[in-house]
């Protein structure tokens, strides 16, 4: 069989808790270890034995979950000081963070970014996100609506990027004779005034290894889709559906096409949240296993809310009644017309199950190799140029992931076995700066 | 042999990867090729963990202005959180402090990122609180806020961080898999602080520091600076070229810790020191003139300007600066007020700009292991102070020196600890030990 003509990225989410609802409850899982180095260190070491490309922390300033019992969320680790501290744990795999552009200040994050390409030897990105929640706990009485933000993170990356560029490649000369360690006419001020910041440069650090370190986006708006096809190297996105995700993979390359950059160099990733088992039945177990881990309040609770509808007279192993679903060609986003559209056929057990499976993404339970045609043929047929990985368990979940199903991707052609080039983008097969 | 002191010093150092003397990275033997990079940075914290140096510090500078007109001590090179992460996995017991500046950040970031940084450290974190007097060129501000101003601020931002480090009580992370709780809610408040600078719900979207705080350093010498020290500093970094007045300075702010309530034992003060070390007399001498013809007298000249707030460009090296260009004004810094204009008015331009390269302020001795811990003790049991903060002359033989040399002599006379004791950088400086994640410090 021919080598593929390319291979996939494969990136995995750091989410200690696990990507499914409610398992952190299975006595195999390790919550007492959330928020400390040791568990999220033995994921970022098995993900880098496993030649992934990066690990990626989201990120949530948002309490709400925790405090109603809902713990897949992100939040409880900094990704700057996560990722900082993984440094010192990796040594070539990708180390990429979500930062807001809604309550941090450009000129600092930029130094933060930087700081972590430089300290890791280029292997730092940034998923640049605009916050929906979090503004009490920063002197606002409400969010600025989508635009706004947007606009404002327009500016801030616009903004950080001269920075990262405000030393000149050659601005460090370690001149000893001359007394020159660094040359200032070849340290730049940016002069930046704009709507939202003003900002004069420069940074305090040369430029970072990768020139930018890569930049991360994930909006699905208009305003998000706009943003990254202009900046961005890598686009996470939710996609459960095949043929949609064809869709706005053709879309969305056509996008970057057309803002002179090469498609072939910004890289579409779905989540997926692999169940894997030996035998198809073992996969199925567990997924079954992992479903009775959901709570049963909080899992109606969040079927009520996906649908915008209410059962509190229906047992959970009813089906909610066909005149209360929402009608899927007006839903209200893509994930309750996903969603919508199944609810005839589940119980509201089941699609509770469904909603804590995946949060949008799409999710399998299977062999290895069953996983793998799956991926394959998304991969294929230009749904993607990869994944993020989300593991439903963590660690046997995740080991799973990571000791089956990566080495049978790897087996087929269709992934890295030793890593290549000398920096992130270069190991992505990113766009390279100068 | 005396008697065993009763009290240890408390040591620090000054993570300078350029050296602490002005254009010491010119040294054949620096590295400065690596400075602002993993390797040197991790070789110099290791280096000071295991000569059982309590922590070591970075510096932080939001303004590139010193770095591009070549004043070459200078910071900025190590962005202290991301710079502290790695060093948690290169080390076990070393603390590591970092300066935060209260001016350009957001107490809800800081928070969270100091609380990240402590609980994956098992306690070894300290907090340089500072007020930035530069940088507001790159935050939208026309001018800097005057030092009041910016004293107010910062203690309103620190009074919020605790606030939220104690937003989650010791016991809120349950992990109850039976009833499905990570975290018991009613453990965890929201602080609803409103203040003349920040309003702010919270909680925490994470639990607070291992050590409940982590530990406070605070520099400032002005009247705000020490007001705010004295009122939540663990450790008081200060510039004290001389004994008398650093005993001074010593009694006169442990008499404040104490009006305060708090026990003035379990805050340290402690003064920069430079020691050109050598193991002979000569060595040392050897080293220090190295060092100071290393020093370019174009950038040493401009660095006096900047830092006196003049221009002497009519100016011969060898006049001293006519006392009526020495203009205060409220803005000034009071380490200008107290250090510079004194010291302005005794010495050359060329005077100040070797005296400004070896120790910008604070106290440089150039001597054998012997005579420059004689001098150490002879401070410390004067209680002119309760430890230094190191400064390494340049990187690594000006550091090694020190480490390998000095302290090995304090050990020996009993003046500095041989081995870590406790588990928190806390327990092991003899701050006051606060109670995990709430906001009352209790003195054990």
């Amino acid at each position: 069989m021919p080598a593929p003509s390319r291979q996939m990225a494969l990136t995995l989410f750091m989410l200690p808790f696990g990507y499914h609802t409610g398992v952190w409850r299975h006595p195999d899982s390790r919550p007492e270890e959330v928020g400390r180095l040791s568990l999220i260190r033995e994921m970022a070491q098995a993900a880098e034995r496993a030649k992934l490309h990066a690990c990626f922390f989201a990120d949530s300033l948002d309490v709400s979950s925790i405090r109603i019992g809902g713990n897949r969320a992100s939040g409880r680790y900094d990704p700057v000081v996560v990722m900082a501290a993984l440094i010192g744990y990796t040594e070539r795999i990708g180390l990429i963070g979500t930062v807001s552009t809604t309550f941090t200040h450009p000129f600092n994050t930029a130094r933060h970014i930087a700081e972590l390409d430089i300290l890791s030897g280029g292997r730092a990105g940034w998923n640049i996100v605009t916050s929906v929640a979090g503004q009490e706990n920063f002197g606002m009485t409400e969010m600025p609506d989508s635009a706004e933000r947007y606009a404002r993170a327009t500016e801030y990356v616009d903004v950080v990027k001269q920075l990262w560029h405000s030393w000149d490649r050659d601005a460090v000369v370690i001149d000893r004779e001359r007394g020159l360690w660094a040359d200032g006419t070849k340290i730049h001020d940016i002069g930046h005034i704009g709507q939202h910041f003003d900002v004069r440069g420069a940074l305090t650090l040369p430029r970072p290894p990768q020139g930018y370190p890569v930049l991360v986006q994930a909006g699905q708006s208009p305003d998000g889709i706009e943003l990254g096809s202009s900046i961005a190297d890598l686009i996470y996105t939710a996609q459960p559906d095949q043929q949609k995700s064809v869709d706005f993979y053709a879309q969305y390359k056509a996008k970057v096409a057309s803002k002179g950059r090469d498609p072939e160099r910004v890289k579409i990733i779905p989540g997926i949240m692999p169940i894997v088992g030996d035998t198809q039945a073992e996969a199925d177990e567990i997924a079954a296993d992992y479903g009775r881990y959901v709570d049963p309040v909080l899992g109606r609770q969040q079927v009520e809310s996906t649908l915008a509808l209410d059962t509190s007279d229906l047992d959970l192993d009813e089906r909610i009644p066909a005149e209360r679903l929402p009608d899927p060609e007006h839903a209200t986003t893509p994930w309750q017309r996903t969603i919508a559209r199944i609810a005839p056929e589940r119980t509201i057990r089941e699609l509770m199950v469904e909603l804590s499976r995946a949060g949008g993404h799409q999710w399998m339970a299977s062999t290895p190799s069953r996983i793998a045609d799956r991926m394959i043929d998304w991969f294929e047929s230009r749904a993607c140029d990869g994944f993020n990985l989300n593991c439903p368990q963590v660690p046997i979940g995740m080991n799973r992931v990571l000791e089956q199903l990566v080495p049978e991707l790897q087996e087929r052609g269709y992934f890295q076995t030793e890593y290549r080039g000398d920096t992130l983008r270069e190991r992505m097969g990113l766009e390279l700066v100068d | 042999m005396a008697n065993k002191p009763q009290r240890q010093m408390a040591l620090t150092m000054f993570l300078l990867a350029l050296g602490y003397q002005t254009d010491a990275w010119r040294h054949p033997e620096s590295r400065a090729e690596e400075i602002g990079h993993l390797s040197l940075t991790r070789d110099m914290v290791q280096a000071a963990e295991r000569a059982k140096i309590h922590s070591v510090f970075f510096a932080d500078s939001l303004d590139a202005t010193s770095l591009r007109t070549g004043g070459n001590r200078a910071t900025g090179l190590n962005e202290p959180l991301s710079s502290i992460g790695p060093m948690i996995p290169l080390t076990e017991k070393i603390g590591l402090m970092g300066t935060i500046s209260t001016t350009f950040a957001e107490p809800y970031n800081v928070a969270r990122q100091l609380a990240g940084l402590d609980t994956m450290s098992d306690g070894r974190i300290g907090w340089n609180v500072v007020t930035s007097i530069m940088g507001n060129q790159n935050f939208g501000m026309p001018d800097m806020p005057d030092p009041v101003l910016r004293y107010r601020r910062a203690a309103e931002f620190v009074e919020v961080v605790k606030k939220l480090w104690g937003s989650w009580e010791p016991d809120a992370v349950v992990v109850d898999r039976e009833r499905g709780w990570w975290a018991d809610p009613e453990k965890i408040h929201d602080i609803d602080h409103e203040g003349e600078f920040f309003k702010v719900q919270g909680p925490l979207n994470m639990p607070g520091p291992k050590q409940g705080h982590v530990a406070f350093v605070q520099a400032g010498q002005s009247p705000e600076g020490i007001d705010l020290g004295s009122s939540i500093g663990d450790a008081i970094y200060t510039a004290q070229p001389v004994k008398d007045r650093s005993k001074a300075f010593y009694e006169d702010f442990k008499e404040r810790i104490r009006g305060k309530g708090r026990d003035p034992e379990k805050v340290k003060i402690l003064p920069g020191i430079m020691p050109i070390v050598g193991e002979t007399e000569a060595e040392a001498t050897e080293l220090a003139n190295t060092l100071g013809e290393l020093i370019n007298p174009v950038q040493g000249r401009r660095q006096v300007e900047r830092v006196l707030d003049v221009d002497t460009s009519d100016l011969d090296l060898d006049e001293k600066v006519p006392a009526e260009r020495m203009i205060d004004n409220p803005g000034r810094h009071e380490r200008w007020r107290s250090l510079y204009r004194p010291m302005a008015e005794r010495m050359t331009i060329r005077e100040l700009l070797i005296e400004l390269s070896r120790a910008s302020g604070h106290q440089w001795i150039v001597g054998t292991p012997q005579r420059i811990a004689d001098l150490m003790i002879d401070w410390f049991d004067d209680r002119a102070c309760d430890g230094f903060n190191l400064n390494p002359p340049m990187v690594p033989l000006g550091m090694n020196r020190m480490l390998d040399l000095l302290v090995p002599e304090l050990q020996e006379r009993g003046y500095f600890q041989t081995e870590y004791r406790g588990d928190t950088l806390r327990e092991r400086m003899g701050f006051e030990i606060v109670e995990p994640r709430r906001d009352r410090p209790t003195v054990l």
